[in-house]
């Protein structure tokens, strides 16, 4: 009897199809991704831009997000990082049923368009006044910063653009919350699993604190906008 | 005498004018919170250009409107689950605490008040020299559409949405001229016993023992007709 079963179960193992990241999976790095693509691309701002105008009704034309931290700001974001995480929304590593329609290539187009937006988004002034915490722990959350985060985020959260880690430094401090909490819940699946065991034993006033902290930080003089700026590209 | 003539004719003239450029410059709040609120992002410009398979929603019944945001708010509106892997309304679920129901009333006031055939309005010209692909009109089979006006009559879809989908009773909607992917999503979901808020348990011994097929065609049929206007469905224009 095994003699039989082993061989057929073999041959159904062998004929399963590669992983594709599915409901429940985790992934940090899908490989075959379209990101693969875009990363080698020549990025064309012209067509960022027009691509970029479906993401202004959310993300806000200066692309700084809303304070509620409902949308993120994008302004200055990495274009590798940008690439990602758009990659991931629409091939679902990433979980974001109100985003999704509006990663897909038919509203948004090919691995070139992403290459253009992210070139687009990555040149926007970031915002001057994201939202913030409480500001009553940022002693505790500087500290928790500078042990844990420093590593990957930069002194300053700036990030690591090279290695997909995001700038996170004056972030609306909500939208800051709501990912930190995803991600060491595990409800956030394309989370690196570096990250995920750091954050593993933060109680959720470390993370009021730390995430406090980091809207706080101030991304350098001259990639920040001017109260008030209006984009005029999209007037 | 000819300068005090064009002096009046000017003092009638300009207080007119006056008036109606402040009635164009003063926006329906609602109007400003289908903005504000991203509800444009989904449902696009006039609400009558959404995306992919999401409904348009100018000159649909108000009340109709309002009942369904508060259900999908709610959860009391689910639908299947669609290619994002999440219920067809969960990206909408997902935002409605950016609005009050007071501002959901604005919302769907103003949503009443435009005319169904609404012009999506355009403001940008593109900056890339790159020609955008132009999107060929869906094509309609004449058969697919001939059977379903046989099964709209057949089926007494007429009792609650009226003559051709037109003329709809309260706080029911109108179907003329809608997206038949839309159309069909809902019968389905209102079939399968996955949509059950408001009117949808009424209807659904209407739509039990139809076949996708069926499906397919009463909803080709109304899409392709015109869409009535206020005044035909009795609604005031604001």
């Amino acid at each position: 009897m095994i003699r039989k079963i082993l061989p057929i179960g073999m041959a159904l193992m062998l004929a399963m199809p590669a992983a594709q990241a599915a409901e429940g999976d985790r992934q940090w790095m899908a490989t075959g991704s379209e990101r693969e693509d875009a990363l080698k691309l020549q990025p064309d701002y012209e067509n960022g831009i027009d691509v970029y105008e479906v993401c202004t009704a959310c993300h806000m034309t200066e692309g700084w997000g809303s304070e509620d931290g409902t949308f993120p700001q994008l302004a200055g974001q990495h274009w590798q990082v940008t690439i990602k995480q758009l990659s991931d929304i629409r091939e679902k590593n990433r979980d974001n049923p109100t985003m999704y329609p509006f990663a897909l290539p038919r509203s948004i187009g090919g691995a070139q368009a992403i290459r253009d937006v992210a070139d687009y988004i990555t040149k926007l002034p970031m915002n001057p006044e994201p939202g913030l915490g409480a500001g009553t722990d940022l002693e505790l959350g500087a500290k928790l910063y500078k042990d844990n985060c420093v590593q990957c985020h930069g002194e300053n959260g700036e990030g690591m653009p090279d290695k997909y880690y995001p700038r996170i430094q004056g972030q609306h401090y909500k939208y800051l919350v709501r990912q930190f909490e995803w991600i060491r819940d595990g409800k956030r699946r394309n989370a690196n699993p570096d990250m995920v065991k750091q954050i593993a034993g933060f109680s959720d006033k470390d993370m009021q604190a730390v995430m406090d902290f980091v809207s706080r930080q101030k991304p350098p003089a001259e990639m920040v906008g001017e109260p008030g700026w209006e984009n005029p590209d999209f007037q | 005498m000819r300068k005090t003539a064009i002096l009046m004719a000017f003092a009638l003239v300009f207080p007119a004018v006056l008036a109606s450029a402040a009635e164009k410059a003063a926006k329906d709040p609602g109007e400003i919170l289908f903005t504000t609120k991203t509800c444009v992002a989904c449902h696009g410009s006039m609400g009558n250009k959404a995306i992919l398979d999401y409904p348009n929603l100018a000159g649909q019944d108000p009340v109709y409107l309002f009942n369904q945001t508060q259900d999908i708010t709610s959860g009391k509106r689910v639908a299947s689950v669609d290619d994002s892997g999440h219920p067809r309304t969960q990206g909408m679920r997902e935002i409605m605490h950016l609005t009050t129901t007071e501002e959901l009333k604005q919302i769907t006031t103003w949503l009443g008040s435009l005319e169904p055939d609404v012009k999506p309005v355009s403001k940008r010209k593109r900056r890339s020299k790159k020609k955008k692909a132009a999107v060929a009109a869906p094509q309609v089979d004449p058969k697919l559409v001939a059977a379903g006006k046989k099964l709209f009559k057949k089926k007494q879809c007429r009792v609650c949405h009226g003559k051709e989908g037109k003329k709809p009773l309260k706080a029911h909607s109108f179907l003329a001229g809608r997206k038949a992917i839309y159309m069909a999503l809902q019968m389905k979901d209102i079939r399968g016993k996955v949509r059950t808020n408001g009117k949808t348990k009424t209807m659904l011994p209407f739509v039990k023992k139809l076949k996708d097929k069926d499906i397919e065609a009463i909803t080709a049929y109304l899409s392709t007709l015109d869409r009535p206007t206020l005044k035909h469905m009795k609604r005031k224009k604001k």
